[in-house]
């Protein structure tokens, strides 16, 4: 079956102008080599860091942003041959920042028939659609005739999926889509996201700080650190059996309504190192409890863990050597 | 008496273009010195209306304020506007649920902080520039030299949240309101910062009142918890307590919708209905079209607040008639 979207090997490098006389811009590598493909009706979480790179991984993929490197396919097809029309209409993006996604100045009624008329559906289908969107995010009706600073945080972000779905997608890049709902209307609208994955094949890339989050809805996921994907596997895979010890010490982080829980947590020592320079040897070595000798020196490539799991650690890589022999 | 912050009875009304909108009807709430005080509810019941008030933050033509936040005992809201105006970065710091509010577009993050070290501590250029590159690296800005001159719009949604939690913790308010200010951070970087939110507070005493959507941060970092329902405090108590018996029916059906890691099934629980928007007095309990255990005085009659337990309060006919 080909995947709706797969990329392979994408990459993507800011410049960073240096701010000191006599010295070259240097490259931050916000993305590197993100291999990955994602199914028809299916959802893919992106879990990881904050500045790993999850949120530039999602704008390359609707084409928001070109990759400095690498190649993307929509279904099948390089999308560099498709027309900007036809793969906008087919993507949609829900920003991490609501607040930054609508114009502060324009009434949420024009900013929804805009991108409409933008899309050429025509004005009485879109206010249908629309109207049927807002009832299900549990919207009063009144919230269209606001300016978006007359409304809460998670009304407007309830908006904003609305204004994403009204469109109806193939593809659509989630990033945060629930982060500032109470967990009552967050599962309201996350059923909505896997009732329309259902009913319309809808695929969605899934950026989220919430393990359980990505647990409940998510059919894989990956994890990335320092830009690269560090682990991915089927969620129901990667949460029974984490392999990398990023993924481990995340999972331990997530803060537990049991005060009793609270001992089992992996602490990590020092920060994410610079993605201006990325040393040497694995990423994660600086700031990984398990690290050894092989870790400061070479970097680890993703590998099967087990069938569909793969991994990019040499505790990984090693285990399969040790058990292959 | 050792309260630092008391709001009595606040209410707000916002003249909506649809009609007057009843956002606030009598909340309590009062944090002490010190504290860590978590505010939760459903979305648009009110809460980052409440935090506005209390900085001073609303619009006056549109909105109409009644009710007392007593700070250090005098009333905000009695007091003339440049003494607000005052108190607003210097006593009281706000991270506003929006991470760009109040970041400068224009400038970059290391100097915005910096600026607000010469403002507040009347530090030296070069002072202020050591205080702030290290405020960068307690937030997990690093490599500090590089996070310093990015402007916001090069940071990570997560990055430009530290950028203002460092700001706001940096001219040492003695009360910190934080609008959701870690929703944009992993586990591990958000218990960073909560360690780091703490650590202050245990310092200098600077009371936090954490508004948040996550049980898990407060159980963690919490000492007492308000729950708030369609412009109301329904629930206040012992956060230990609080979680481990809920009074009112709102408390009980939203802890019972919290996902878990444990929790295999694929549809995620949620509490069926919506709150209505009020456009007038509410006159019996908000909760009462949703509620399970409603009573027939629930619709008439307007719950009081009253005692459940140690410091336990609730707001709720079902849960004093128990
Ligand atoms: N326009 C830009 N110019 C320069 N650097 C950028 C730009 N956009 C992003 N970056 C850098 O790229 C890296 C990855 O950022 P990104 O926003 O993708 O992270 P993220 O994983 O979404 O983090 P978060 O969870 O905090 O939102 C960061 O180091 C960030 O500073
Ligand atoms: N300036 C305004 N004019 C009219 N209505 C407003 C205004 N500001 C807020 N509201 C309304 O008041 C209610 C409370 O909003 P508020 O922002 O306090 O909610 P909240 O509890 O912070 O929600 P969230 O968790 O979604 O951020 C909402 O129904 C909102 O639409
Ligand atoms: S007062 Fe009545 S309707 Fe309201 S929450 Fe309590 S039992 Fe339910
Ligand atoms: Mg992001
Ligand atoms: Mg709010």
């Amino acid at each position: 079956m080909i995947a709706l979207v797969s990329a392979q090997m994408l990459g993507k490098a800011y410049r960073i102008p240096s701010r000191k006389l006599g010295e070259g811009a240097k490259l931050l590598h916000a993305v590197s080599d993100v291999s990955l493909s994602i199914q028809r009706g299916s959802i893919f979480g992106i879990v990881g860091e904050s500045g790993s790179g999850k949120s530039t991984l999602g704008r390359l993929l609707i084409r928001l942003e070109k990759p400095t490197s690498g190649q993307l396919y929509f279904a099948g097809e390089d999308v560099t041959a498709i027309p900007r029309q036809r793969l906008s209409s087919q993507m949609q993006m829900i920003f991490q920042n609501p607040y930054g996604s609508f114009n502060p100045k324009q009434k949420i009624q024009n900013a929804l028939m805009e991108v409409a008329k933008v899309h050429k559906i025509p004005k009485a289908k879109a206010m249908d659609l629309a109207a049927t969107l807002i009832e299900e995010a549990r919207l009063p009706e009144s919230c269209t005739q606001r300016l978006p600073s007359e409304l809460s945080g998670g009304q407007l972000q309830r908006l904003a999926i609305v204004r994403a779905l009204m469109l109806n997608p193939e593809f659509l890049v989630a990033d945060e889509p629930v982060s500032s709902l109470d967990v009552s209307v967050q599962a309201q609208i996350l059923n909505l996201l896997l009732e329309l994955k259902h009913s319309h094949s809808l695929s969605v890339l899934f950026i989220s700080h919430e393990m359980p989050v990505v647990k409940a809805v998510c059919d894989e996921a990956a994890v990335m650190y320092l830009g690269s994907i560090v682990e991915m596997a089927s969620t129901s895979e990667l949460f029974s059996h984490p392999s990398h010890p990023y993924t481990k010490a995340l999972l331990s982080a997530v803060p537990s309504l049991d005060p009793k829980i609270k001992k089992e947590r992996i602490i990590l020592k020092g920060d994410m190192p610079s993605p201006l320079g990325i040393p040497q040897g694995c990423p994660f070595a600086p700031r990984c409890p398990q690290a050894f000798s092989l870790c400061k020196t070479h970097k680890p490539v993703l590998t099967e863990a087990a069938p569909n799991h793969m991994a990019s650690c040499h505790l990984v890589s090693t285990d399969k050597e040790v058990s292959k022999t | 008496m050792g309260d630092l912050l008391d709001i009595r009875n606040l209410a707000v009304d916002f003249m909506a273009h649809e009609g007057i909108m009843y956002a606030l009807c009598g909340v309590d709430l009062t944090i002490g010195k010190g504290e860590i005080h978590g505010l939760v509810g459903e979305s648009s019941c009110g809460k980052s209306t409440a935090a506005k008030a209390i900085l001073g933050l609303h619009n006056k033509k549109r909105t109409r304020i009644k009710g007392e936040i007593l700070f250090e005992g005098s009333d905000i809201l009695a007091m003339p506007p440049r003494e607000v105006a005052k108190l607003r970065g210097s006593a009281i710091s706000i991270i506003f649920q929006d991470p760009m509010a109040s970041l400068n577009p224009l400038m970059g993050i290391g100097s915005q902080i910096a600026e607000m070290y010469r403002l507040h501590e009347n530090a030296s250029k070069r002072l202020a520039r050591e205080k702030a590159a290290a405020m960068l690296e307690k937030v997990g800005l690093t490599p500090s030299e590089l996070r310093y001159k990015q402007y916001p719009f090069e940071l990570s949604g997560g990055m430009q949240q530290r950028a203002m939690i460092a700001m706001a913790i940096s001219c040492s308010p003695k009360l910190l309101i934080a609008d959701e200010p870690t929703t944009a951070l992993d586990a591990t970087i958000q218990a960073q910062i909560l360690e780091l939110v703490k650590s202050v507070s245990d310092e200098m005493g600077m009371s936090v009142l954490l508004i948040t959507h996550n049980f898990g941060i407060i159980a963690e970092l919490c000492k007492r918890v308000s729950v708030m329902y369609a412009g109301r405090v329904v629930e206040t108590g012992d956060t230990q307590e609080l979680l481990a018996s809920p009074k009112h029916p709102y408390t009980i059906d939203l802890i019972a919708s919290i996902p878990r890691l444990e929790n295999s099934s694929e549809k995620l629980t949620s509490i069926a209905g919506s709150p209505k928007a009020l456009y007038e007095p509410p006159v019996g309990c908000q909760y009462y079209s949703r509620c399970s255990r409603r009573l027939d005085i629930c619709e008439k009659q307007y719950p009081e607040t009253r005692d459940v337990g140690a410091g336990h309060k609730a707001a709720c006919h079902w849960s004093h008639s128990a």
